[in-house]
């Protein structure tokens, strides 16, 4: 036993009877020897003090005094004097009022914190949450892109490379890449011409096959631009084939909206469409679920 | 009517309310002890503790409608109390104790005549140490120590969880046991036990 434990149970115990290795410490350490005696002496000091308060009998004469004063008033208790009432009823001052209490603000904190991030989206919902996971590629087949505007880091090969929102990529034709917005967009690209954007990317040249993952409803969607079309991601899969004079567009899952030229046209599962530097270009079947609306409803697309 | 003697503090409170001074004597009968030995303890004065018993009692016979029957009487008499006392406590001065009263306590703590002059140097120096405490320190001792009230109902008078009662009472102690350690006459070996 040291000084710190023979001064902890001097100090925590009440009644405080001291053990046999306590005394056995304080008869070899004088500093503790003192602490002991001082409080046996504390206690038995307060023992006798105890006994000098001699209660006299106060009771006729406060009688006295109360008969002098006149009439209880009758008054109820205010409004304040109820509250501060109930707030003292309320206090955790046993141990069944002291779990109820502390059972109650934790619930309370657990529903506030609940409502509070319940109403924030998740991080993959947006081009905010976008904008702080840069892209990933990762080189599937044939040569390295060309890349201009913002450089690509290099991490560790399974990884790929990442690139900012603004870095311009071009691949050798053949070339094929994988590029990630972790837990929101896929794209695989083939010998494409393309500048990465915060939640989507322009498209110069060659081909892209896009999966997305759904966004909640209000928050921005996913947009693919080229020369020919703006593609919308209204779902999940499609392609995108772009070449001088033509872009390609197939939808493999969820509903995909392209607007060219004076309209827009909405693509469900299944369904194709070309896009020429005249506008849409008839494809056999189809236009059977297509949707087309006038350019005055256009949404207004970013021309970055 | 006279009230009976085991009728409850409500009951004589409903009886108060009905001016009733009888059931009022009552009331006061049956807690003037805890009240004035409290205030004797903390303001450290008889004449004092007389006037705020009094005072006390006044204030419970004229505000009598405005104790919440939920709450504890002895915890609202208590409240009552602290707060004149706390407000008197300015101008009161703790006087030393009376020596005739101070023999005969010795007396019922020890018997032994070869303790009395240390008994009464000890009482002497913990009835002046627990002038100089704060407060809160010197309320919670005297409840404890003084009135001997066992700690939870301790921290129901005081309205505090019974976990703070106890950290500030073990902190009220050390602090009045550190003040008393230098004044006291210089210890031999610790044989015996504190409690």
């Amino acid at each position: 036993m040291n000084c710190q434990d023979f001064q902890n149970g001097l100090d925590t115990r009440d009644p405080y009877t001291p053990s046999a290795e306590e005394q056995a410490h304080a008869r070899t350490c004088m500093a503790c020897r003192r602490k002991l005696e001082a409080s046996r002496r504390l206690l038995e000091g307060l023992a006798v003090v105890r006994g000098c308060a001699r209660v006299p009998d106060l009771a006729p004469r406060i009688r006295q005094a109360a008969a002098a004063a006149g009439p209880v008033d009758a008054a109820g208790p205010s409004l304040g004097d109820r509250l501060i009432a109930w707030v003292q009823f309320l206090a955790p001052t046993s141990p069944l009022k002291s779990s109820l209490f502390y059972a109650a603000a934790g619930s309370i904190i657990f529903v506030l914190l609940w409502a509070v991030l319940a109403r924030v989206p998740p991080r993959t919902e947006g081009p905010a949450a976008a904008g702080k996971h840069a892209w990933q590629m990762t080189m599937l087949h044939g040569g390295q892109p060309t890349v201009t505007g913002p450089g690509g880091v290099a991490a560790a090969p399974e990884a790929g490379t990442t690139f900012p929102a603004g870095a311009e990529l071009a691949f050798p034709p053949a070339s094929r890449a994988r590029f990630r917005l972790p837990g929101q967009a896929e794209v695989e690209v083939e010998g494409a011409r393309l500048t990465l954007q915060e939640y989507g990317f322009r498209l110069s040249g060659g081909r892209a096959k896009v999966q997305v993952r759904p966004v909640s409803e209000g928050a921005p969607a996913f947009r693919v631009l080229t020369p020919l079309a703006t593609v919308t991601v209204m779902g999940t899969g499609f392609t995108l084939e772009l070449s001088e004079r033509r872009l390609l567009v197939q939808v493999s899952a969820g509903r995909v909206q392209v607007e060219a030229g004076s309209g827009r046209k909405v693509l469900g599962p299944g369904e194709e469409l070309r896009v020429g530097p005249s506008g849409w270009e008839a494809l056999p079947g189809s236009d059977a679920s297509s949707t087309v609306v006038p350019d005055s409803d256009r949404p207004e697309v970013p021309q970055d | 009517m006279k009230p009976t003697p085991d009728a409850s503090d409500q009951v004589l409170l409903q009886g108060i309310l009905g001016g009733d001074l009888d059931a009022f004597e009552a009331l006061v009968r049956r807690h003037q002890g805890m009240v004035y030995r409290f205030l004797f303890h903390y303001l450290g004065n008889a004449t004092d503790a007389e006037d705020i018993t009094q005072e006390t009692f006044l204030l419970v016979h004229r505000k009598a409608a405005l104790h919440n029957p939920a709450l504890s009487f002895r915890a609202w008499l208590m409240t009552i109390a602290r707060n004149l006392a706390v407000s008197h406590r300015r101008k009161s001065v703790p006087r030393p104790l009376d020596p005739a009263v101070l023999a005969g306590a010795i007396r019922d703590v020890s018997p032994a005549p070869e303790r009395e002059v240390l008994l009464r140097e000890d009482a002497t120096q913990v009835h002046a140490c627990l002038a100089r405490l704060p407060e809160m320190h010197r309320e919670i001792l005297v409840m404890r120590y003084l009135l001997d009230l066992p700690l939870h109902e301790v921290a129901e008078l005081l309205n505090i969880p019974e976990g703070t009662a106890k950290s500030r009472l073990f902190k009220a102690r050390a602090e009045l046991r550190d003040l008393l350690e230098p004044l006291l006459s210089v210890a031999g070996p610790a044989t015996s036990s504190a409690a």
